[in-house]
């Protein structure tokens, strides 16, 4: 008897106790998250806000856990744009030496064409970089490009005006494919914590893409002229 | 008396806001190729200033006609570009020409021009560019607000059709003026 008592007199207590962390719950959960000075407060809740203040404190250490995540996205951000950048100042080299070089218009005019998208593509890249603060310059991508690109300025370098036109249409669409690639496989393996870095990396990338392949296929549609 | 000289002024009036058809289409006509102008000059400008080269905005019209070898094909390329873009401009000024009059305020018809110039540009960003010239959406891409503006510029041409009517116009008073005295002195 003294028990059944006992817990008629504790129900109403235990069912407002309830109620009473349900609405706290409810309330933390639409307002945003503390500012900072917050944790004073939190410290002063009662104890039966103690799961509440858990959370408002759980807070801070997401957005102090949250560097590494950007960092990531910055690092893959950066990889991503220096790896672009490599390739442009490769194809504008490529091109400039082309529009030298050239024995048909048709070739020069496509060089011209290819400096040109690679420059405007490359401001593109240059201002996104200074946005988020990612270097260019000193990528293991643009070392081994820089290697690559010695080997093909030298066999471009040595070859004759005839000769010079094929391999040089050869060079671009090889270029161009690899890059689209590589390309096409970051945007589909995309993902980011920071969704505003993921955005700003998926539009570059669909906006540069078109290019590239436009590109590749002139390169081609040449190539398929010159063996005719 | 009073009423025969009303229904003058009303005659005299409506005589005078009537335009010609010859008239109207002088004037739509320079008013699209003001605008095609201000359009592609604009775009010229910017592809030249960003380093995409200053023809480019003709090429890629061209792509409509050559697809993605208007980039290399020279001269044609870009003549077939221009083209485009002044027959357009000339049709489109032209009708807007047929829908105005002399007493046509110059800000409603700067309105109107701004609509249909950004109308334009929807039209294009959703249809004409993705289906029918992917060479030239690849390129719109890259200045998606200079290209906006471009459209913005051609509205504006478009809207100064009411000026070109009225000076037309007037150059056709102006010439009745001199026949008339001619006229009485022989009567």
């Amino acid at each position: 008897m003294d028990v059944q008592q006992n817990w008629k007199v504790a129900t109403p207590f235990i069912i407002a106790a309830l109620v009473g962390a349900a609405l706290s719950g409810c309330s933390t959960s639409r307002e945003q998250p503390p500012p900072a000075n917050a944790d004073a407060n939190v410290a002063a809740a009662s104890s039966a806000a103690q799961p509440v203040a858990r959370k408002t404190k759980a807070k801070p250490k997401v957005t102090r856990a949250a560097p590494p995540a950007e960092a990531s996205s910055n690092k893959s951000t950066a990889t991503i744009l220096a790896q672009i950048h490599q390739a442009n100042l490769k194809e504008i080299a490529i091109g400039k030496m082309a529009q030298e070089k050239a024995s048909t218009d048709e070739v020069r005019a496509y060089a011209d064409q290819l400096v040109q998208d690679h420059t405007n593509a490359d401001q593109m890249v240059v201002a996104m970089a200074q946005q988020t603060g990612a270097r260019l310059h000193d990528s293991a991508a643009g070392r081994r490009e820089g290697v690559h690109g010695k080997l093909v300025d030298q066999r471009l370098g040595s070859a004759s005006s005839a000769g010079f036109d094929r391999l040089f249409l050869k060079q671009t669409s090889s270029d161009h494919e690899r890059l689209i690639r590589e390309l096409q496989q970051e945007r589909e393996d995309a993902s980011d914590d920071d969704i505003e870095a993921l955005i700003d990396k998926i539009m570059l990338i669909d906006k540069i893409m078109p290019i590239l392949e436009q590109d590749r296929d002139l390169a081609q549609i040449l190539m398929k002229k010159e063996q005719a | 008396m009073a009423e025969q000289s009303d229904a003058a002024s009303v005659d005299a009036s409506a005589a005078t806001d009537r335009v010609s058809w010859g008239r109207r289409l002088a004037a739509g006509i320079a008013a699209g190729m003001l605008s095609a102008i201000l359009m592609m000059g604009f775009m010229m400008a910017y592809s030249s200033v960003t380093g995409a080269g200053v023809t480019m905005p003709l090429k890629a019209l061209g792509a409509l006609v050559y697809g993605v070898e208007a980039l290399v094909a020279g001269s044609m390329g870009m003549v077939a570009g221009a083209g485009i873009q002044l027959g357009f401009s000339i049709v489109l000024g032209v009708l807007f020409a047929l829908c105005t009059s002399r007493r046509t305020s110059i800000v409603a018809a700067l309105f109107a021009g701004i609509a249909v110039g950004i109308a334009i540009w929807v039209a294009m960003e959703l249809v004409v560019l993705p289906y029918m010239n992917p060479t030239m959406a690849a390129r719109v891409a890259l200045m998606p607000l200079a290209y906006f503006i471009a459209h913005l510029l051609y509205g504006i041409g478009l809207g100064l059709t009411p000026v070109f009517i009225r000076t037309f116009s007037r150059k056709r008073h102006n010439d009745r003026r001199v026949e008339r005295p001619a006229e009485a002195f022989t009567i």
